[in-house]
């Protein structure tokens, strides 16, 4: 059905004149303000390689399905979901002699052959600054029972399997050893009253008083200061944990070249700038001049992000889940 | 069977078949194969994922009877409100019989994601109801009573009366009122009318209505998510996280199989048990 509907949509869409010579490249993305900024200079891309560039919003496990249907080109993924599709087969390895801004990018970023972190988000602790005082300074904080039952995080996601992570090595644990990470976090667990599942609910949770303090994203904590709620936000001694956006080539499909080309334009210079200026994440491409965007970015910001190691994290996810459930949730 | 009849059919049972049944037949399947750790399908048959839910507490109490406990409580809930708005609405004159159902009926025309987010609004630290409880002296703070089980039980309420209404509401229009006024001529009170001659007679009504309203509440997917604060953990969204987050996809559907197996089974003992009641009440009335 959606097959049909996207046909007769392409066939309106594409001008006789076009049909003679434009290829398609079909990019899953996360949507929203996301593919809007990709969109921006994607033009200039499509005229200088012949080709349309179709988005289709799909993320997690929508995007690895329509990428192992070999529905789409290039997908974007986060590291749980780039591990999977590259343990089953999903993606081309990038070729550095087409994506050749991959040199230009931080270690951090080049994971993977078979994928690439194109830009970074940064979660820190999030607090009223009336109510918190001193300001956090470490992730620990969260656990300081002053502030019992007025904390909060999120479910199951990939920024608590960080802390879950970070809390086993402080520990003296690790990615094979997590136990010490759950026992801590099950401390949390036992002080939080909501684990919250939007932003805007985040948002109304502070406003109203209910959470003091949170692990949130930084460009959230700037988006709910323009709503009028005051907030701090407190990168951790430990480091801030690291939101990362993966991108892949889709293995067989027709216009791998050109998939692999577009990778390249979104870790060029400007696609690079636009994440900055546009989204408020920090570009994974080195040496960009972003004087005036209130970005962290250098060298040392994303070499202080906390990534664990995804490759041993994601076999374990399922068993994880269930403990988190069981461990972390249940009072 | 004629063969126009056939032919009227096949529309529905071909949308039926493709969307529906074959669906549900390869979740079927599904539930019954593994699954590697990175998420692929392995295509060898297990009882592996029933034996992981139904030999774990965590599954059994946490998740399945919690499910079962809150659709049923959010049920009863549910009849109540919609029987006595459903006599009120046929009780009422035919002209503001038709505005009342339309206004039973409007919630409906909501996406149910606004409806719930504006139940957060009403229930939240500030909303009216606060405001309303500590206003009275009732509460001498605002009382929290969103992201718990309460506030579950209120949005799964929300969801299911209007269908409750319909429900009883149809039936009870075709009870004549001439039976009740009958009966109070012959010395009962109107109370004792009600209860005697009524209720008895709006029993399909409501066992149709508490079909509805408790297959639409063990299904209920947005509510908890939106009202239970993370803490409320329900058999579908266990579902889903298991098939995106933990990326199950065999596991996930051994829920939605349990789930549906458990459902199908609860509402047909519960329709047995209300049939047999019926049965049985007139014989004892008699004697």
């Amino acid at each position: 059905m959606k097959g049909i509907l996207a046909a007769i949509a392409l066939s309106l869409a594409v001008t006789p004149a076009a049909l003679a010579q434009t290829k398609e490249l079909v990019v899953a993305a996360f949507g929203g303000a996301y593919t809007d900024a990709i969109k921006k200079n994607v033009a200039t891309f499509e005229k200088e390689n012949g080709v349309t560039v179709t988005f289709v919003p799909a993320s997690g496990a929508d995007g690895l399905a329509k990428a192992m249907a070999r529905e789409v080109d290039v997908i974007h993924a986060d590291m749980a979901w780039a591990y999977r599709g590259e343990a089953q087969g999903a993606f081309e390895k990038l070729d550095p002699a087409i994506v050749t801004n991959l040199s230009t990018l931080y270690p951090k970023a080049r994971f993977s052959d078979y994928g690439v972190v194109t830009n970074f988000g940064q979660y820190g602790i999030a607090y009223n600054p009336k109510e918190v005082s001193p300001a956090p300074t470490s992730w620990l904080d969260l656990w300081d029972p002053q502030y019992a039952g007025a904390v909060t995080t999120a479910g199951f996601d990939a920024a608590n399997i960080e802390l879950l992570v970070l809390m086993a090595k402080l520990n003296g644990g690790s990615e094979d050893n997590i136990d010490p990470g759950f026992a801590k976090m099950a401390e949390l667990g036992k002080q939080i009253t909501v684990f919250y599942s939007q932003h805007p609910q985040l948002l109304d949770l502070f406003r109203n008083g209910e959470v003091v303090m949170a692990r949130w994203l930084r460009g959230r904590v700037d988006w709910a200061r323009k709503q009028g709620v005051e907030l701090g936000f407190a990168v951790p001694k430990e480091g801030a944990i690291g939101l990362v956006s993966t991108v892949h080539v889709v293995k067989d499909r027709p216009n791998k070249e050109l998939a692999m080309k577009f990778v390249n334009y979104l870790l060029s210079e400007t696609s690079q700038k636009t994440y900055a200026s546009d989204l408020g994440y920090t570009p994974a491409r080195a040496g960009l001049d972003l004087t005036g965007i209130d970005v962290p970015y250098g060298e040392d910001v994303v070499g202080s992000l906390l990534i664990a190691d995804w490759k041993k994290i994601v076999p374990q996810m399922d068993a994880w889940k269930e403990r988190w459930e069981k461990e972390v949730v249940a009072r | 069977m004629k063969r126009p009849a056939t032919i009227l059919l096949l529309p529905s049972v071909t949308i039926l078949g493709a969307f529906f049944v074959l669906p549900l037949i390869w979740i079927l399947i599904l539930s019954f194969l593994g699954s590697s750790p990175t998420g692929e399908v392995v295509g060898e048959f297990t009882l592996g994922n029933y034996a992981r839910f139904l030999t774990d507490s965590y599954y059994l109490t946490d998740l399945l009877w919690r499910t079962i406990r809150l659709a049923a409580v959010a049920t009863l809930f549910s009849v109540l409100v919609g029987y006595v708005g459903a006599l009120l609405i046929v009780r009422a004159d035919p002209a503001a019989q038709r505005w009342m159902i339309l206004l039973v009926m409007l919630p409906l025309w909501v996406n149910l994601v606004v409806r719930t987010l504006a139940l957060m609004v009403v229930l939240g630290r500030t909303g009216p109801l606060n405001q309303l409880l500590v206003g009275l002296g009732i509460a001498d703070r605002p009382l929290q009573l969103l992201y718990n089980e309460t506030a579950v039980v209120i949005g799964m309420i929300q969801v299911a009366v209007p269908f409750v209404v319909m429900a009883i509401y149809g039936v009870l229009q075709s009870i004549p009122r001439q039976l009740e006024h009958a009966a109070m001529t012959v010395g009962a009170t109107p109370l004792a009318a009600f209860r005697r001659v009524t209720l008895p007679l709006s029993v399909p009504g409501i066992l149709a209505g508490s079909v509805l309203a408790f297959g639409i509440n063990i299904e209920s997917f947005v509510v908890p998510i939106l009202l239970g604060g993370g803490r409320v953990r329900f058999m579908s969204v266990a579902a889903y996280e298991t098939a995106t987050v933990s990326n199950n996809l065999p596991f996930a559907a051994t829920i939605g199989i349990i789930l549906l197996v458990v459902a199908m089974a609860l509402l047909g003992l519960y329709q047995w048990a209300v049939r047999s009641a019926g049965r049985a009440a007139p014989a004892l009335q008699a004697g």
